[in-house]
C-alpha cells in the first residue's frame, strides 16, 4: 500500500500538533489563574473576572479549564503516539474526542453568551482550538475515508 | 509498555515546556502592571489611620485590632474574600474592629456598583446594612448586570426585614452619597490599586488573591495585641 503510506502524516496531524499546543498553553494559563487569582491582563473590562468568578468556573469542584487541559493532552499524546510510531492516527477515536470537545465548547460559549452574559477570550480562544481540532478530525476522517478508497482501486 | 513510554515521555517535554511558558508569561503581564512595579509611595497620617476606623463598622469600637476593606459590591474578587472575611467578623467578633469602606468602580467596569453602595447605605438607616451587604453579596450574579437593580435591592431589602417603602424612599434619595465619595477620594489618595484592599491596623496588607493570607495575618495581630 504504497499510496496509504505517503498519507501517514499528512498536514491534519501538524494541525492537531499545533491547536493542542494553543489550546494546552491556554487552559493551564487559565487553570493556574483560577488556583491564584492574580488577576489576567483582560480583567479590565471586567469580562474574564465575571466569567472566571462565576459558578460555572468549576465543574464539581474541578475547575472547568483542568478538563480543557485533559482534553488537549489527550489529543497531543495521540498526535506524539503517531509521530513517534510512524502509525496512522486513530481517527475514530479523535472524531468521538473532538465531537465531546466541541459540544463542551458549545455549552460554554452559550453559558458566556445567554447565562454570564460576560466574554473572557482566553475561554473563547480554547473554544476556537477546540472547534478546529474537530474540524481537522471531520477532514482527517474523510481524507482517510478516501485513501481507503484510493487504496481499494 | 515501552510503546507508551516514549510519546509519554515526549508529551511530557512538551508539556513542561508549555508550563514553563505560562508561567513566564503570567508573571510578565503582571509585571507589567503599572501599579505592581511601583511600591506603594503614600505614608498613611495619624488622621488617615484614624479615618480607616470610620465607615460602617461591625465589632467592638475600641478594638485593638482593626481591619478595614474598601470593596465594591460588584466586584467579584471581593465576593471571593467575602467568605474568609464573614469567618473573620464570626471567629474574631469580640477583638477586631471591620470596617468596611465604599470604593464602588463604577460605571466601569461595574455598572451597578455605585447603586449597589446606595442600596447597602440605605439599609443602614434601618440598621440593616450587614443583613443587606451579605445578601446583596450572595447574590451577586443576580443583580449585577441588570439595568433597573432597584426592583432587586428593594425586593432584598423586603427579605433582610426592611420597610421596602422607607428604603426606595432612602434609596432614590442617594442616601449615604456623600460617605461613599469620602471613601472612593479616601481609597484614591490612599492609591489603592483595586478592590479588595485591605488594612490593619492602618496598614496596608498586600492581597495575593489567597484569602487564607488574611485570616492568618488578623489571627497575628489578635495575638499580639493580646500579649
Amino acid at each position: 500500500m504504497p499510496e496509504a503510506k505517503q498519507h501517514k502524516h499528512p498536514w491534519t496531524i501538524w494541525a492537531f500538533l499545533g491547536l493542542s499546543i494553543v489550546g494546552l498553553f491556554d487552559s493551564i494559563l487559565l487553570t493556574l489563574e483560577h488556583f491564584t487569582r492574580r488577576g489576567l491582563p483582560c480583567s479590565l473590562t471586567g469580562g474574564c473576572e465575571r466569567v472566571l468568578t462565576s459558578k460555572w468556573s468549576e465543574i464539581f469542584g474541578i475547575p472547568t479549564a483542568a478538563f480543557g487541559i485533559l482534553f488537549y493532552l489527550v489529543v497531543l499524546y495521540l498526535v506524539i503516539h503517531a509521530l513517534t510510531h510512524r502509525e496512522a492516527l486513530p481517527v475514530k477515536l479523535l472524531l468521538v474526542w473532538g465531537a465531546i470537545g466541541f459540544m463542551s465548547s458549545v455549552w460554554l460559549v452559550g453559558l458566556q453568551a445567554f447565562v454570564i452574559r460576560a466574554w473572557c477570550q482566553y475561554c473563547l480562544l480554547s473554544a476556537l482550538s477546540s472547534t478546529l481540532i474537530f474540524v481537522t478530525a471531520i477532514v482527517h476522517w474523510r481524507g482517510s475515508e478516501f485513501i481507503k478508497l484510493e487504496v481499494k482501486k | 509498555m515501552k510503546k507508551y513510554l516514549i510519546p509519554g515521555l515526549f508529551t511530557l517535554v512538551i508539556v513542561a515546556v508549555i508550563i514553563f511558558a505560562v508561567r513566564a508569561v503570567s508573571n510578565t503581564s503582571n509585571d507589567s502592571k503599572p501599579e505592581d512595579s511601583q511600591p506603594p509611595t503614600v505614608t498613611l497620617s495619624d488622621q488617615d489611620k484614624k479615618d480607616l476606623r470610620v465607615g460602617q463598622t461591625t465589632g467592638p469600637a475600641d478594638a485593638k485590632v482593626v481591619l478595614t476593606e474598601f470593596s465594591d459590591m460588584q466586584c467579584p474578587a471581593c465576593k471571593f474574600y467575602e467568605t474568609t472575611i464573614r469567618e473573620i467578623r464570626a471567629e474574631y467578633k469580640d477583638q477586631v474592629l471591620f470596617v468596611f469602606k465604599h470604593f464602588p468602580l463604577a460605571p466601569s467596569p461595574h455598572k451597578n456598583a455605585q447603586l449597589a453602595a446606595i442600596a447597602i447605605e440605605s439599609a443602614a438607616v434601618q440598621g440593616k446594612f450587614w443583613e443587606m451587604h451579605d445578601l446583596m453579596y450572595d447574590k451577586q450574579e443576580d443583580w449585577a448586570e441588570v439595568d433597573n437593580p432597584k426592583v432587586k435591592y428593594t425586593e432584598y431589602a423586603g427579605q433582610v426585614g426592611m420597610n421596602t417603602d422607607q428604603f426606595k424612599k432612602d434609596y432614590d434619595s442617594e442616601t449615604g452619597k456623600d460617605a461613599i465619595k469620602r471613601d472612593k477620594d479616601f481609597g484614591t489618595r490612599l492609591k489603592l490599586k483595586g478592590t479588595p484592599s485591605f488594612f490593619i491596623d492602618g496598614v496596608d496588607f498586600k492581597t495575593t488573591g489567597d484569602p487564607g493570607a488574611l485570616k492568618a495575618a488578623i489571627k497575628q495581630a489578635v495575638e499580639q495585641a493580646a500579649k
